[in-house]
Parts: structure tokens; sequence; C-alpha cells
């Protein structure tokens, strides 16, 4: 579709002459999708993000369970309850360069008969040619890092609801992973309870950026309770700007380049070391948005370690790396400026069984599909595999 | 068999179609090309970014970014060049030079480059 629609040849869309359509802003994934095609693959993107929630915080937060917070919040106190330093995702836009950030209010959604989040997510999935979609916040993925852990909960309750009863009922197509407010154990085994069996929900979501460690004794229910349900449990990467240590880097890419990776390192580490998989043999982990080159790197030093000092991690009967090639993660931000070097990491991480693909549309540095399909060393049943049935698996889409 | 490869020449508008910074894409060869003016001269390239395949004719000209540094290797600040001008893919910000279509960040990749010329009050694109 997309490329042979008509639009005025001699204007662009810029947003600034011709307005502002992702429809076209995606003329070339479209023609992509055509050329390899993906109408005859199934594509499930297992990480994407909503245009902009913040944009819905109004109709978010009359979700709030305790009503004096729900009026603060109300009435613009705390700056609506995010913490003082939340930076918004304009941030991103590259001081303008990347124009989806710049031109996001200029699109327009008329589809009355769902969501304008939802009709967002279903244009941009026609256009590259994605047949689910798994959707995750951008702005509250800083939630983590809330000083006050009582807030990081409501707010977590607010938006599950809103996204659970609001957005996912108008398609199908589009799901989300449960918020879990990691900083009040016994809350997540509630939000597991209350959300677990929605229709839209394929598992449950830690945001990597948060220091509570996952080994805590009071994190073994939710564990218990999520392994009970089938469904993953994610880490959804996100960086953190005011971490001590990235005070020192003066550079955007340079915090995003190491924030992203910097969590999930220290949670897999300790996942691991503390034998979370042994004790539960059926929960399945999935690493999101730290891209790959971190796992082999990891699988090496956590090796080379443990051969040496075995009797710090009693319960593990195989090599760290054993059990991170029996997780899953994501595919994006692909690292693939070098193929040798990702041809090794595929290997290594057996990716035609534990790789899925991920977009992160709308974010500045999306993935398409193109970046797993175009690979010369996988054969066409690993890219089906990583593409979307390795998801399709996962996620119990065929549920 | 033709010895020889044929270069079609494309009709991209007139010259005032160019005016306040608009730009033109038209089809070389079954190839997406958009073609821009910038200081009376016209300059063309494949509408498909080196990177993920972006419409990088959609993106902003923007002086390259350039660090000021004094005689001792010290950063005082960063500046935009008036000179070396980049278009920026507006998928994921990849930058390319105007003049050649060489990519700011890797010089062993650059964008397909056509040949535009304006002749009496049009402009042409060659493939
Ligand atoms: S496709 Fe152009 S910057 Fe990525």
């Amino acid at each position: 579709m997309a490329i042979t629609d008509p639009v005025e040849p001699r204007l662009f869309n810029t947003g600034q002459r011709a307005g502002y359509d992702t429809k076209f802003h995606l003329a070339n994934a479209t023609r992509q999708a055509q050329e390899r095609g993906f109408e005859d693959v199934l594509i499930v993107d297992a990480d994407a993000h909503h245009l902009n929630e913040m944009t819905h915080y109004g109709d978010i937060i009359k979700y709030i369970p305790d009503e004096v917070l729900r009026n603060e919040a109300r009435m613009g106190e705390r700056s609506g309850l995010m913490y003082p330093g939340f930076r918004s995702p304009q941030r991103h836009s590259l001081s303008g360069r990347i124009l989806r950030y710049r031109n996001e209010d200029l699109e327009k959604f008329e589809d009355k008969t769902v969501h304008p989040e939802v009709e967002f997510s279903l244009r941009e999935m026609k256009a590259i040619g994605i047949d689910y979609q798994v959707v995750f916040p951008t702005a509250l993925l800083a939630l983590g890092m809330h000083p006050d852990p009582f807030i990081e909960t409501q707010l977590a309750w607010a938006y599950c609801r809103w996204l659970t009863e609001e957005v996912l009922p108008g398609s199908p197509w589009v799901k989300t992973m449960v918020y879990l407010p990691m900083n009040q154990p016994e809350a997540c085994v509630r939000f597991v309870e209350q959300f677990g069996d929605n229709p839209g929900v394929v598992g449950f979501m830690v945001t990597s950026a948060r220091y509570k460690p996952v080994h805590a004794n009071d994190y073994m229910p939710l564990y218990r309770a999520i392994e009970e349900t089938g469904l993953p449990l994610s880490f959804h990467a996100i960086y953190h700007q005011q971490e001590r240590m990235f005070e020192g880097m003066n550079k955007f890419l340079s915090v995003h380049a190491l924030g992203f990776i910097f969590y999930n390192l220290v949670h897999m580490t300790n996942m691991v070391m503390n034998g979370i998989p042994e004790r539960f043999p059926k929960l399945k982990l999935l690493w999101i948005e730290s891209g790959l080159a971190w796992i082999p790197f990891l699988m090496q030093r956590l090796d080379n370690e443990y051969l040496m000092r075995s009797s710090e991690a009693p319960l593990l009967r195989k090599l760290p790396s054993d059990y991170m090639r029996e997780m899953f993660y994501t595919t994006q931000p692909i690292e693939n400026h070098d193929y040798g070097l990702l041809e090794t990491t595929l290997r290594t991480i057996n990716a035609e069984t534990q790789l899925l693909f991920s977009s992160d549309y709308p974010h500045w540095d999306f993935n398409l599909p193109s970046t797993i399909w175009d690979l010369p060393f996988l054969t066409e049943a690993a890219k089906r595999r990583i593409l979307g049935e390795n998801a399709r698996d996962l996620f119990r889409l065929d549920r | 068999m033709p010895t020889e490869s044929m270069s079609t020449e494309v009709y991209a508008g007139r010259v005032t179609d160019f005016e306040d910074g608009r730009r033109a894409l038209v089809n070389v060869d079954g190839r997406e090309v958009f073609v821009f003016e910038r200081d009376g001269r016209f300059f063309a390239f494949e509408n498909v970014c080196r990177h993920m395949g972006g419409p990088v004719g959609e993106g902003m000209l923007i002086g390259k970014v350039e660090a000021i540094l004094d005689d001792e290797g010290r950063h005082l600040g960063d500046r935009f060049s008036t000179t070396d001008i980049h278009i920026v893919c507006p998928w994921h910000g990849w930058e390319y030079e105007i003049e050649t279509g060489i990519c700011a960040a890797d010089r062993r990749i650059r964008l397909r480059r056509f040949e535009a010329t304006a002749r009496g009050g049009e402009v042409y694109v060659r493939g």
C-alpha cells in the first residue's frame, strides 16, 4: 500500500508542508515489506511503545486508587506525581533531527472505533508489516526510580487499568506486558492476579532502572505466581540520567549506550548467580531493549569467574551461560555494523529459538524486520522463528 | 546488446519550484530520487538511507557540528559549520554531506548520487 497512495509528489512529508502522517513517514518501510514478501511472514513485534502516554495522563490518573493522591495528581501537584529530574521523551529527537518527535502532535487520529494509541499502533504495524505488537509505556518506563514506592504502585495500577480497559480492547493485534511495581513486591502479586488473565496481556514487565535486587526473598511469591501463569517475566531496559556514575557523562548517546545495558547486566547477574532459574525452572525470562552484544560479553565474564568461585553460587548446576542460553531476548537495537560479530552473537545465544524481533517504534533507534530478514547467514526458517514464531510460542498468541 | 550504459534524464521541475527550500521527488530508472537546491546549486540523491532504508530526502539540512578546542586541547564549546552542510535522515539521524553523499560518521558509506542541473530555468536529473 502506502507507496502508491495518492500524495502530492512535490511535497515532502516533513510535517512542515504536507502535514505529518506515519503512513508516509514509513513509506520506505512499506516498500521493504513488499519487496521481501512479509505478507506471508508472521511478524510479531515484541517491544514497541505508545506514541506518548503522557498525552492521556488525565485519563490514566482517574484510576489511581488512593483518592487523596488522585486529587493531588489532578491538581498538578508534584508535577503530576512524577519525580524531579524526570525528563520527557522529547529529548530523544536529536534537536529536532528525528522528525517523529517534533511532529507527533500534527498526526491526525480520526478512527472513532479505536483509541488513538491503537490507531497509531495499527497504522505503523500496517506500514511495517507487523501482525502483532506488544506495547509499553515511554515516560512511565522511568517510574521504577520514583523515590516513593507507594506512588509507583498507584500510578502503575492506574496505567494498567487504563491500558487494559480503554486501549487494548480496541484490537486483538495489540498486546502488552503488565507493569510490575517492583519496589512493593507484595503489590506485584496483586497485579498478576488482577491483570494476568486479560486477553491483551502476554506477560509481565519490570522496568530495569531500579535498585532493589531481583534475588530479594520477598520476590519469590511473585516469581512463583508468574511461573504458574506460563507467561514470561521481562526486564525492559531504560537508562537513568541521574545514575551516580552517569552524572559524569555529558552526551545523551553515552548515557543511552551504557544506560540501556547497565541495569540488565546487574539484574541478569543477580538472577543467574542466585539460582533463580533453578528455583523456578519454568519461569521464562525475557530481556528487552538492551540489544544483543551484551549477552556474549556477560556469558564469558560470568563463566570465567564462576569456574573459579563456584562455592559462592551453590544453586548453580551448570555454567551461567547455559542458563542465559535458555532465556529469551529481543533484537532491538541490533548491533549490526559488523556481521561477523553479529553472527557469532546469534549463534552464542541460540537465536533460532530464543530471539524475538522487536521494533521499539516509534522511538529514535527503532528497527525494521529487514534487520533480521536481510542477514545473509540465517536460514529462512531461522528468520521466520525470530521474526514471529518464537514470540507466538512464548506469548501463547494462539491461545 | 548495448555496449554503453544509457543515462536517463528526468525533468524535476522549474527552478522557481525549489524556492523556500522546497524539494522534489522524481523517479529515475525506477529509483526514487530527491532533488533540492542550496545557494543556487542543485543536488540529487536516492531517497534511501544506507542505514535502514529511511527517506533521507525528508530530513533537515543542518551545518556539521564542530568542536571548538583551544591550543591546549581544552573543549570550549561546539558550533555549526557554515560550509559543510549535512542532510539528516529523519528515521534515526544518520548524517550525510550534501556535496558528496558521504556518511559523516563512516566515510566508507555514501548515498547514491545523481547529477542535477539547471538549464533554461528548468531542473533535470541524470541517472
Ligand atoms: S534509516 Fe536513515 S538513519 Fe536509519
